[in-house]
């Protein structure tokens, strides 16, 4: 009897756990930002966990495609062919090696004279005398603003011979010399264009570290004798090396990820990077190949910028020890003044007036090569589209196709910079709210995955995901949506690191006040946290705006006739060489992105008020 | 019965114990101040009786409300406890105009706006924060701010007022002034009160009763005259009262008249105590006793300390001195000023009424 009232006792103890249990369980699970991360969670696997699986999964299958390539092709069963025949075969070395070594030797060059010019610039600006500071800092970023290739298609109306296919360029036409293939194509000319597209990136990074060291550690120096040579080699290069490491590294871990300039300045000469070789390979339907090299190249970037926050991330807290509310003293230039300023301006002539100015040319030339007054038109702007040239098509101002991948742009830039930016939001409140716990941790993490995978391989991914229906969703191959989830997707880093900051801001008092009031969540959110925090994101919307409207490499691969954007249309028209064409909408684009980032300063500045 | 009960609280983040197994309770409309230095699990205990924290283990019952129970599984909302809560940093949302901050717990309970109107009025009034209605909280001073959370926790009509040290962002003087300020609304409105601070003169001033805490756990919870004069810890002791209190180690050195306990320092002398022989073990203990309780050159014969004067402090209307004694340096406040010069003879008295004695545990030993 005793034994079964024992018995009885722990069982009915028993019962009386798994309630406590379930109950602490629903507490834990009833917490607004628990439920928050949760949900998040879901999205974000399927954003990004899934696809990266997916594709990974299919480097080791049989492709459909595959039957073209070997004999023993079964497809849906598994296999290391593709693996093999990348790593080590024939075609290794032109498919994965030759590629890799010119995307790690174009990456390596590009990094190191964006970081000079750069770090250089903002030293001019952040630490001397140098004239028109102001006007200088506000024209140095647009080369990083435009999209990259914008520099490839003015390089090449400036440089392009006749050789290797259509006419020449504006060298060639004033001198008559052709240029070489290796002034016109391949390694040279991607290094300039690119080094210009990034020496922003390292100025504005070197800049905000610049500013961020106290002038007086470098005036206890003057104090014990030293002179403005030796403070500037001992004290302020030393301290702002981090940011400069840094932005090599970042610099190298993005152009090895870059897409437009290599494919058209390096393609017609085969001059093939990891990202050109991931687009023709998918393109040409070897899917499997495309994954693999696409993988090798998030694995790469994946190291790199690992290295840069384990080896950089460390150093680079000392820049900061200063903390705010000193003085900077500027060191006076003297007699290399008018050298350095020359030199300044001659930067800008090349990086932003002269690129413009070509593009613009190429815009109102009739006959691409010659560049003569009487060849000048509106046509490509205005033309109503006659018989007579560009197969009938008229002025992109008047062009159907074209205004309407126009909208397509802005519709795009538009929903996804929203929905990317209220995510970020979210991810913001439920890392800030659920600080150290591993759940928070996770999503961060996972929040921050895309920005490991190049904007190629991200299409990639989707492209492997989306071509078949998965359980309740559609197949979204060619569909307007696709575009918007993957532009989505490629932001959330960016929009979830804004909302983060922006939650950290708000201090979780002001919401605790509000739950003291008795207000549920929703209400909370809705009336302390959104308000307060909406005015910080309203510029980073604006700014996932922009990324979206250059984007190319992302939704190159994703593009459908019906979902043209503006920047896969330059990508078509320059591909058949209608260089008018893919001039003018660059246009388009300079113009929408220069005005987006007008507007986003100067909610900044309100903001700052 | 007590309006508040806290049972066997704990407070675990990792490895790390905020709050370890802490019991007390409030009584109805008295007012709690817990003390305590930074890091002492003060404001965890508040944040876990407002909601805003989940304890790891314990039990908090607000009147007949079990509002937390990790036993039973139940943990009540923070919106649902009907409390009212002061921050440290006030936390006014900077977007809405002081009536609208006001508003908003009433805009909750979806009050009729004319009786919003009239509330929110009422509690500006009562502040007197007349015509800042429609400001900015970043458009007040800080005593303003801290006027309008007050006015916020007081127009929905809480509970219980629970408090974060409200007053250290103010200067001292505000400081004193809000002080009284609140000590009078607890007067009037009679709220049930628990305040968190780390400054002994709030703690002091204001409350009914205080509860010292030291690394979470509660060491003295008493009135606070009685904390003042009898600390039942040196930590305690040590704690409150600046200048702080004097402590010096001791032994026994024999039994005086009436079985009272005489006791020796280590520069020789004896001090009387009113302590008897056998409340006291041989081993070593502490002798402590408060800066302003020593008179010094004084009339008596008893319990004289020769000491040498080290420096001396004044400050207007009261003055610290410093006095050696063999190697024990005391501290000595008098509310007057005083004529001594360092290096100056002087004879310490020590009423033998104001001695405390507390064991090699530091717990007093009871008189």
């Amino acid at each position: 009897m005793a034994l079964i009232n024992i018995y009885q006792n722990k069982f009915s103890k028993l019962k009386d756990n798994k309630h406590v249990y379930w109950s602490r369980f629903r507490n834990y699970i009833r917490q607004p930002h628990v439920v928050l991360s949760l949900g998040l969670l879901v999205i974000l696997v399927v954003l990004v966990v899934i696809p990266i699986l997916k594709m990974f999964i299919d480097t080791f299958i049989w492709q459909l495609e595959d039957v073209r390539l070997s004999n023993d092709a079964d497809p849906g069963k598994f296999t290391l062919f593709h693996w093999k025949r990348i790593l080590s075969s024939r075609i290794s070395k032109t498919v994965l090696w030759t590629p890799l070594f010119n995307s790690i030797s174009i990456g390596v060059g590009i990094s190191f004279f964006a970081m000079t010019i750069g770090g250089l610039l903002a030293w001019l600006v952040a630490r001397t005398d140098i004239p028109f500071r102001k006007t200088i800092t506000t024209v140095a970023v647009i080369p990083y603003m435009i999209p990259s290739y914008i520099h490839a298609l003015s390089w090449l109306t400036l440089f392009k011979n006749d050789r290797v296919g259509g006419a020449a360029g504006v060298f060639q036409y004033l001198t008559g010399i052709a240029p070489p293939d290796w002034v016109s194509y391949g390694f040279l000319p991607i290094i300039v264009t690119l080094s210009i597209h990034y020496f922003p990136y390292t100025f504005l990074l070197v800049s905000a570290a610049l500013k961020s060291i106290d002038s007086r550690l470098e005036e206890s120096g003057e104090i014990l004798g030293a002179s403005r040579g030796y403070i500037l080699k001992r004290i302020t290069f030393p301290l702002v090396i981090p940011a400069l490491l840094s932005s090599f590294i970042l610099t190298f871990s993005r152009t090895i990820g870059i897409f437009g300039t290599p494919y058209f300045l390096g393609s017609p000469v085969r001059y093939f990077t990891l990202t050109t070789q991931i687009f023709s390979n998918i393109n040409n339907r070897n899917t499997a190949t495309g994954y693999i090299l696409a993988f090798i190249l998030m694995a790469l970037s994946t190291i790199i910028i690992f290295i840069n926050q384990r080896i950089v991330g460390k150093r680079k807290s000392y820049v900061t020890i200063g903390g705010k509310g000193f003085r900077i003293t500027r060191t006076p230039l003297g007699k290399t003044r008018m050298l350095f300023t020359t030199l300044v301006i001659i930067l800008i002539i090349v990086a932003v007036i002269l690129p413009v100015f070509m593009i613009m040319l190429q815009t109102i030339s009739l006959y691409p090569g010659n560049y003569s007054l009487e060849n000048m038109t509106v046509l490509f702007w205005l033309g109503e589209g006659g018989t007579e040239f560009a197969e009938g098509e008229a002025g992109v101002l008047r062009n159907a196709a074209i205004l309407k991948s126009a909208w397509n742009s802005i519709r795009l830039a538009i929903i996804s910079s929203i929905i990317a930016g209220f995510i970020g939001i979210f991810v913001g409140y439920a890392v800030v709210k659920g600080r150290n716990t591993k759940l928070s941790n996770t999503l961060e993490q996972v929040a921050f995955l895309p920005y490991l995978v190049p904007s190629i391989a991200f299409g990639a991914l989707y492209l492997a995901l989306f071509t078949q229906k998965i359980g309740p969703l559609p197949a979204l191959y060619g569909t307007f949506s696709l575009l918007v989830l993957v532009s989505v997707a490629k932001n959330l880093p960016f929009t979830s690191r804004t909302g983060i900051s922006s939650m950290m801001q708000i201090g979780s008092e002001l919401e605790e006040a509000g739950e003291i009031s008795g207000a549920r969540w929703g209400r909370n959110f809705r009336r302390i946290i959104l308000p307060l925090s909406i005015r910080s994101t309203v510029s980073g919307f604006i700014l996932v705006f922009i990324t979206v409207m250059r984007e190319l490499a992302l939704i190159v691969l994703l593009v459908s006739p019906n979902t043209r954007t503006l920047t896969t249309m330059t990508f078509r028209y320059q591909e058949q060489g209608y260089v008018q064409f893919s001039s003018a909408i660059s246009m388009m684009i300079i113009v929408i992105v220069l005005v987006g980032n007008f507007a986003a300063r100067k909610i900044a500045k309100v903001e700052e008020d | 019965m007590s309006f508040v009960e806290i049972k066997n609280l704990t407070k675990r983040w990792g490895s790390v114990t905020a709050v370890d197994d802490v019991s007390f309770s409030i009584e109805e409309r008295s007012f709690l101040t817990l003390l305590g230095p930074s890091g002492c699990g003060k404001t965890t205990i508040l944040r876990m009786i407002a909601g805003l924290e989940t304890p790891t283990a314990g039990e908090i019952r607000i009147g007949d409300d079990i509002v937390f129970s990790s036993e039973k599984g139940i943990c009540i909302p923070a919106r649902e406890r009907k409390l009212g809560l002061v921050f440290q940093s006030y936390a006014l949302w900077p977007h809405m105009t002081v009536f609208e901050n006001i508003a908003f717990g009433l805009r909750v309970k979806k009050m009729k706006e004319s009786e919003i109107e009239k509330k929110v009025k009422e509690a500006l009034a009562y502040m007197k924060l007349y015509d800042m209605a429609e400001r900015y909280p970043q458009e007040m001073s800080g005593g303003q701010q801290q006027r309008v959370a007050l006015a916020r926790m007081l127009a929905s009509e809480p509970s219980i007022f629970l408090m974060d040290e409200p007053l250290s962002n103010l200067d001292a003087k505000l400081r004193m002034e809000m002080r009284a300020e609140i000590k009078n609304i607890h007067k009037q409105v009679e709220a049930t009160t628990l305040y968190v601070t780390h400054d002994q003169v709030e703690g002091l001033t204001m409350a009914t009763e205080i509860a010292i805490l030291n690394s979470g756990k509660i060491e003295h919870k008493d009135h606070p005259k009685k904390v003042y004069h009898y600390p039942d810890t040196m930590f305690v002791a040590d704690f409150i009262g600046s200048p702080p209190i004097n402590i010096v180690k001791s032994s026994l050195a024999g039994e005086g008249q009436g079985d009272k306990a005489v006791i020796g320092i280590e520069s020789g002398d004896t001090l009387v105590t009113e302590y008897s022989r056998d409340k006291i073990s041989s081993e070593d203990f502490y002798f402590a006793v408060r800066p302003e309780k020593i008179l010094i050159n004084s009339d008596r014969k008893d319990n004289q300390l020769p000491g040498k004067v080290k420096t001396v402090l004044p400050s207007g209307s009261e003055t610290v001195m410093q006095v050696e004694v063999g190697k024990n340096i005391f501290n000595i406040l008098m509310q007057q000023e005083v004529d001594f010069s360092s290096g100056e003879s002087v004879n310490l008295h020590i009423p033998s009424g104001s001695i405390l004695l507390y064991d090699k545990n530091k717990k007093l030993i009871a008189g």
